[in-house]
């Protein structure tokens, strides 16, 4: 019987299952990354360019972790980066407007939960799938935000907003710290609390979910919800960082998340995958975008890098999910 | 003909091992053309590892498979199809967009001069095989759009084009009706007639009886039973395959009594059923019987608050329920259990545990969080209560046998404390000894002065575990039958007959 097999051979067993579901051979993939690196250039593992490669990695993992939670749902949202671009474009002409910093953020984030809030009702209450509802959505917002800046980008946003971007706290950057927070939030989220459980389940099966008497779409909408306000909030930290809202400044972000959510091992049916996957996925993307930067690389080459490595990583899920 | 009757397939000492399992103990099969040859045993008996093994999907790790005398090396799905080796799996292999005639005469489509296809040679063809099986089926019909018992006809005419001379059948009738049962008995004898040998594999022991000339049963990977079918009883072959005395649960004998707990009056639902009146008291179980699409299924779910109520009554505990929401209804006490356990009654990547408490949140979170510590507690003792078969309850669902995942399924409902547990084929697809397991659970529920609403397709299951019976026929109640007093024969006449 099942039951009785996996004495003796369970430390091995063990090792394998985590091997296989703790996204090991992404983490080594990583560790191979880092030590080459460090050897090839010798300011890479220096505590100025770490800190740096965290800096820029912030943006993409706070927008990742949103994203994390919506997939493991077994939602997508190709919107995110437009969402990045009007939120940005907006608290830039509000402060313009001589408006206080702190308002323009709120009024970010509520924007960021606002388009995410459209994308949930649509992909709660159409059968449409939320990829084609979304790659719609993308459009059009991004065309927002080109629209209420006639494409002009809005630069020197003040030293109030530049605050988040530049401050630092017992000699960590704020974002750092930001970041970590959020993930540290959807950890909790995930693990440890019932709208988390919710998400698995209905990216494991909704309909068995609905049965179970759970309100299936208003989660949905939930997560969609989520996704979005981790949207606005990457584009307060980048716009903040750069001290600049340009109108197509968030167009790179979409892939870039969904790329390191799928990486971390999150399918795109949903059910499963954890925020250490994405952080991984981030942490790699982001060592690569740095590593290759240092050694004058052109940014064509980090592209054709990360495509491949999303590529090889979705075949090595897939293979794992198939036994 | 030669001077004896050569076996077509001789499978002589056949072992196979996944990750050092054994699986298959050196097991042997003879198949005789003409004849169908049974093989029964539970869920993880050996029986798919062997199927797969002869139609190339797994090699063996030792043994030999000959045919017609000749001995077979290696088996490749393509070998074994050039072999005359067939298999006609549950998830039917179909190109669903194509016609049946494509389907049927796939990778051998009569082409014109300049390479096109030459339809109306195709279409022609495929209508004679067709014809020549006595199948009423257009060739041109696309394959989407028949039933899943035509859909098999498709398969055993694309089959006989393709010269088989062996045919397996995996759990042929697990989605068919008693009528459609009988059509494709006689595509089976047909089959018989053309000396081809069947290989015929099902959980439904009557049906064997009524088809088979031979009968092996596998248990935990050997064979424990080869006989002709006439030299074995029923009771026989289960004891074989379970490898104990196995008491079948009787729910029919024992009287019903309790108060009224459920009362339907004239439930309506557009489309699909009318005028349905039932009344189910506490300790009590109704068989729902009838043709599949005679609207039996959507009586339950329309029960449950997933399909629309179009007219009628329906009365719980003397509260009117109709117009409510799902989960307004299973809050009032009312569960439904869907017939298709891995599409909509599991969530299959999730683990042992999330699969028992996602029904009932409220029981296991404290606010908003989770009290995994709660829910470890809920999940072992549905465990232990079910006797839940699983490396631990943080097992994924879907390394579960059957049986254990049917007894997940139900266990999600079993600790809320429910009143009407509705059950749409609560045994399909599952072993004896599961299935006995499962109707003690009915038992137990029944004991504990629940109500149940059960729609089965089973013959055994509707008359052993019914009290009463309410026999669906084009979505009308047309009897409703006291199971200590009712025979198959009258339970079937009322379900397919056409006068009411």
């Amino acid at each position: 019987m099942p039951s009785e097999t996996p004495t003796k051979r369970s430390a091995a067993w063990r090792f394998k299952r985590a091997f296989e579901s703790q996204q090991l051979g992404i983490v080594f993939v990583l560790i191979a990354l880092v030590i080459i690196m460090s050897i090839v250039s010798p300011v890479f593992l220096s505590p100025r360019n770490l800190s740096n490669v965290l800096q820029q990695i912030s943006t993409l993992g706070i927008l990742s972790m949103g994203m994390t939670v919506l997939m493991i749902s077994g939602g997508i949202d190709l919107s995110v980066g437009s969402c990045i671009s009007v939120v940005a474009v907006v608290a830039g002409m509000m402060i313009k407007a001589h408006l206080p910093a702190e308002l323009a953020m709120v009024v970010g984030l509520l924007i960021g939960c606002s388009i995410g809030l459209v994308n949930g009702l649509l992909a709660a209450y159409t059968r449409a799938h939320p990829f084609i509802l979304t790659l719609g959505t993308m459009t059009f917002f991004s065309g927002v935000a080109v629209y209420i800046t006639k494409g002009f980008p809005i630069t020197d946003l003040g030293k109030r907003f530049e605050w988040i971007g530049s401050a630092k706290v017992w000699g960590i950057p704020f974002i750092v710290i930001l970041f970590f927070v959020v993930m540290l939030v959807c950890y909790v989220l995930l693990r440890y609390m019932r709208t988390g459980r919710i998400a698995y389940a209905i990216g494991g099966n909704e309909y068995t979910t609905y049965l179970a008497g759970v309100p299936v779409r208003r989660y949905k909408i939930l997560f969609y919800v989520i996704c979005g306000f981790f949207a606005g909030l990457a584009a307060v930290v980048l716009s903040s960082r750069i001290s600049s809202a340009i109108p197509t400044m968030g167009a790179d972000y979409t892939l870039q998340a969904i790329g390191a959510v799928v990486i971390g091992g999150v399918p795109l049916t949903g059910g499963r995958g954890n925020v250490w996957g994405t952080l991984t996925g981030v942490l790699l993307l982001g060592v690569i975008a740095n590593g290759l930067n240092l050694l004058h690389f052109d940014a064509s080459i980090q592209y054709m890098l990360t495509g491949l490595i999303i590529v090889v990583a979705v075949i090595l899920h897939e293979q794992r999910s198939r036994r | 003909m030669s001077s004896e009757i050569q076996n077509i397939l001789e499978i002589r000492a056949v072992s196979k091992s996944f990750s050092g399992v054994e699986v298959l103990h050196s097991v042997d099969l003879d198949l005789a053309p003409g004849k169908v040859h049974a093989v029964v045993g539970e869920n993880g008996a050996g029986k798919s590892t062997l199927i797969k093994i002869l139609s190339g999907v797994h090699r063996r790790d030792g043994g030999t498979i000959a045919i017609e005398g000749r001995p077979v090396e290696a088996l490749s799905p393509h070998i074994a199809q050039s072999l005359g080796i067939v298999t006609i799996y549950q998830e039917r292999n179909l190109i669903p967009y194509l016609s049946v005639g494509e389907n049927i005469l796939l990778g051998d489509v009569p082409t014109g001069r300049l390479g096109t296809v030459h339809w109306k040679r195709l279409f022609e063809r495929a209508g004679e095989i067709l014809k020549n099986l006595n199948l009423d089926l257009n060739p041109r019909e696309t394959v989407v759009n028949l039933s899943p018992a035509e859909q098999q006809a498709v398969e055993i005419a694309k089959a006989l084009y393709k010269q088989a001379r062996i045919v397996i059948m995996d759990e042929p009738t697990a989605s068919l009706t008693a009528a459609e049962t009988k059509n494709l008995f006689d595509l089976i004898c047909q089959l018989k007639g053309r000396n081809v040998a069947v290989i015929y594999i099902s959980h439904r022991l009557d049906e064997i009886f009524a088809i088979a000339d031979e009968v092996t049963v596998l248990r935990d990977g050997s064979r424990v039973l080869h006989c002709p079918i006439g030299e074995v009883t029923k009771e026989q072959l289960v004891k074989a395959m379970v490898g104990e005395e196995v008491t079948i649960t009787r729910i029919a004998e024992a009287a019903a009594a309790g108060e009224l707990l459920l009362e339907v009056q004239g439930l309506t639902r557009a489309g699909a059923f009318e005028d349905v009146s039932l009344r189910l008291q506490r300790g009590m179980i109704i068989g729902l019987a009838g043709a599949l699409g005679s609207g039996r299924a959507n009586v339950l779910r329309t029960l449950a608050g997933i399909e629309p109520v179009s007219g009628g009554k329906i009365i719980l505990n003397g509260t009117e329920l109709q117009g409510k929401g799902l989960t307004e209804i299973i809050e009032r006490g009312i569960c439904f259990v869907p017939a298709e356990r891995d599409q909509s009654g599991l969530i299959l990547s999730m683990s042992v545990a999330g699969n028992t408490t996602i029904a009932d949140l409220d029981a296991v979170t404290r606010g908003p969080f989770m009290d995994l510590g709660r829910e470890r507690a809920v999940a072992q003792k549905c465990v232990r209560d079910l006797d839940i078969q699983a490396k631990s309850i943080y097992q994924e669902v879907q390394y579960l046998s059957g049986g254990n995942r049917q007894k997940v399924m139900l266990s999600k409902w079993l600790a809320r404390g429910l009143e009407v547990f509705l059950l749409d084929e609560p045994t399909q697809g599952v072993d004896v000894g599961a299935r006995e397991e499962i109707h003690q659970i009915m038992k137990r529920l029944l004991d504990e002065g629940k109500g149940i609403l059960m729609v089965t397709s089973d013959l055994d299951e509707l008359m052993n575990m019914s009290q009463f019976i309410a026999v669906m026929n084009r979505g009308r109640l047309v009897a409703y039958l006291d199971a200590k007093q009712t025979t198959r024969e009258e339970v079937l006449s009322y379900a397919i007959g056409n006068s009411n």
